[in-house]
């Protein structure tokens, strides 16, 4: 456990630049982006806070994308592996030391933009009853950003190398926004009609932090009436946080059995793992064709898909020369595809019945 | 000591080392040598416990895996091409490590950087190859390791420099009793300052041992006819390499001196003069001739 210290606080103290530089950007750019003026709305003073937590989310949502990048990095290069995975620390303490690290930098940067919303609001509409729901928020929202972050981290580090890290978080991340995309879904339609709470707690489950954060509206008008808000009374939040509480935990665990077992000679080659390209290209396949096919018919749904699959594959393999397995998975997700949606239209039909 | 029992490895389905079988002695020097790709650096990597074997054990003063934390405190491995960021400087590179390796020695890393006149705060960026490897040879010894694996580890470095490190490597096993491992194609380096070799030819290591009683073992003589050469005579003997160019006959044997030379006499020779061998030529003659290269 020593060694293991010595580690990580050798590796706070080098990238502690960062950290000042990261928190003070997040103040500035969450100071910037809050707007408390206000308008009036039925002779009721309303705040207009709508880009405050926007630019808070997107800061975050950046960092728990660019953090796992930037601190695991060294475990994903092959020039690294000689000196990284001869260190006399098992593997388990090297990858915690640096998701400490990374942890560590995007709490304060959170913190401090967060400050940034709280001064920004409250001068302009002091409250002091409503402050408890406003730490609480806090508090509920750092438990989901361990989550979100242990998730990205676990993405990345099941990529081979630096590259594919980054693509397997965005690829994931672009999945969960466009599958809130329900218009243009044939079975979140389906979901939709049958079950009044269907959208809002799937909305819930891919932008919970964005549930939270309109809560904070919430708190912020009832302190303009200066009324106590009744913050738990939305069962979609609940939900969405226990889903990402739990998927946090488990990819935290994943992350490490991942790691103990990468061989480090496969290291800055081809990404083979399951949660990336192997099973995003069909998931995304199958996605494109369930938002695209009735908008812009299946052939072009299909030429246009089979377009960006193919580009997928070539990233993937680096190469443009394909092994015949991957023409079988790539043709078999268009045959494939419509059939199953087919299939899940009509399960779904008899079920919400 | 280092036990390597019935090691085998692959990389990327392509078969590496198998059935490797080795005992390294503690305070040892060890060459290790073999062709492009012959599996040097796999073998050095699974010692540090970069990587995992597929198969077999290698076992560290009897019951230590490298795969263990505990154990590795007691390696460094100093790679080919070791890690450095753009940043680095020797003394971020020394800070590092010292976190890693708590009793590396900071007096004795600036006295050896001083030797090389090197500047520990410039960044390694900056420095050429041979700059960088000198900086990570005072590293390694800084650090003194029970075990020091060092991977190619005269590339790059000038005559005055190989000379440098050598001394240092042989004071440093003097003082300490550390088992350094090293590999190189520089033969002529090896043959000057290690105990011990290992030759890894065909996935497995095919002959290891003293490096002077190898040497020693083989035979090479020159000889000269005036009349004509006793060809089929010359072949019936069974030499490990035979050429025959001319009047001249140059012929390598591995077997007791005083039976090749009564052989030899008996061909009846103008000339007959015993040729020293080196370790290079041990090395070319061992990976040749089990490839059927005989002229």
């Amino acid at each position: 456990m020593k060694t293991f210290g010595r580690y990580f606080w050798h590796r706070f103290s080098t990238t502690w630049l960062r950290l000042l530089i990261l928190s003070i950007f997040s103040f500035c750019f969450a100071l910037l982006c809050i707007d408390t003026s206000s308008y009036y709305y039925e002779g009721v003073t309303l705040l207009y806070s709508t880009y405050g937590h926007a630019s808070i989310l997107f800061i975050l949502f950046a960092l728990v994308i660019i953090m796992p990048a930037m601190e695991f990095k060294p475990f994903t290069s092959k020039r690294n592996i000689d000196a990284v995975f001869s260190f006399p620390l098992s593997r388990t303490k090297l990858l915690l030391a640096h998701y400490l690290n990374g942890l560590i930098h995007i709490f304060c940067a959170y913190t401090t933009s967060y400050l940034a919303l709280i001064y920004e609001t409250f001068s302009a509409f002091y409250n002091s009853s409503n402050y408890e729901y406003l730490l609480t928020i806090y508090f509920i929202s750092l438990s989901l950003i361990l989550a979100f972050y242990s998730f990205h981290s676990f993405l990345y580090v099941s990529a081979s190398n630096h590259i594919d890290g980054i693509f397997f978080q965005i690829i994931w991340t672009i999945f969960s926004i466009i599958s809130t995309f329900f218009s243009d879904s044939t079975l979140i339609n389906i979901l939709c009609e049958k079950n009044d709470k269907f959208y809002s707690n799937w909305f819930s489950v891919v932008m919970p932090l964005e549930e939270l954060f309109n809560s904070i509206d919430k708190i912020l008008r009832n302190s303009v009436k200066a009324e106590s808000p009744n913050f738990f009374n939305s069962a979609e939040i609940f939900f969405g946080y226990f889903f990402w509480i739990i998927l946090g935990v488990t990819a935290f665990i994943g992350m490490f059995l991942s790691f103990n077992r990468k061989k480090a000679e496969n290291i800055g080659g081809i990404s083979n793992s399951w949660f990336g390209y192997k099973v995003a290209i069909p998931v995304g396949i199958f996605m494109w064709i369930d938002l695209t096919f009735t908008t812009v018919g299946f052939a072009w749904s299909v030429i246009l898909g089979s377009i960006i699959a193919t580009s997928a594959y070539f990233v993937y393999r680096r190469s443009f020369k394909l092994p015949i397995y991957d023409w079988l998975i790539l043709a078999g997700s268009f045959v494939i595809t419509p059939w199953l949606l087919e299939f899940l239209r009509d399960l779904l039909t008899k079920i919400m019945k | 000591m280092i036990e390597i029992k019935n090691l085998s490895h692959s990389l990327g389905g392509n078969k590496i080392l198998e059935n490797v079988n080795l005992e390294i002695p503690d305070g040892c020097i060890m060459g290790l040598v073999g062709i492009n790709g012959a599996g040097k650096t796999t073998l050095l990597r699974l010692l540090s416990g970069v990587y995992k074997p597929d198969s077999g054990e290698i076992l560290y003063n009897g019951n230590e895996n490298p795969q263990n934390e505990k154990t590795r405190e007691k390696i460094f491995f100093l790679a080919d091409d070791p890690y450095y960021t753009m940043s680095s400087t020797g003394d971020s590179i020394f800070k590092l490590y010292k976190t890693l390796y708590p009793t590396a020695d900071t007096t004795l890393f600036d006295s050896i950087l001083n030797k090389y006149n090197l500047n520990k705060k410039k960044p390694l960026r900056n420095f050429s190859k041979g700059m960088r490897r000198q900086v990570f040879v005072a590293l390694a010894m800084a650090i003194k390791p029970d075990y020091l694996l060092l991977d190619e580890a005269f590339d790059g470095l000038d005559p005055l420099a190989r000379k440098q490190f050598r001394d240092t490597i042989n004071q440093y096993v003097e003082e300490n009793d550390t088992t350094v491992i090293i590999s190189s194609h520089s033969l002529r380096e090896l043959e000057d300052f290690c105990d011990m070799y290992a030759l890894i030819d065909n996935h497995t290591v095919s002959s290891s041992g003293d490096i002077s009683e190898r040497v020693s073992n083989l035979h090479k003589y020159q000889l000269a006819f005036a009349g004509e050469v006793p060809i089929k005579l010359l072949e019936a003997i069974p030499a490990s390499y035979l050429e025959i160019n001319g009047k001249f006959v140059q012929i390598i044997l591995d077997a007791d001196k005083d039976t090749i030379e009564a052989i030899l006499k008996s061909l009846n020779p103008t000339v007959m003069d015993e040729m020293k061998m080196n370790f290079e030529e041990t090395f070319i003659y061992d990976v040749t001739t089990k490839k059927g290269d005989r002229k």
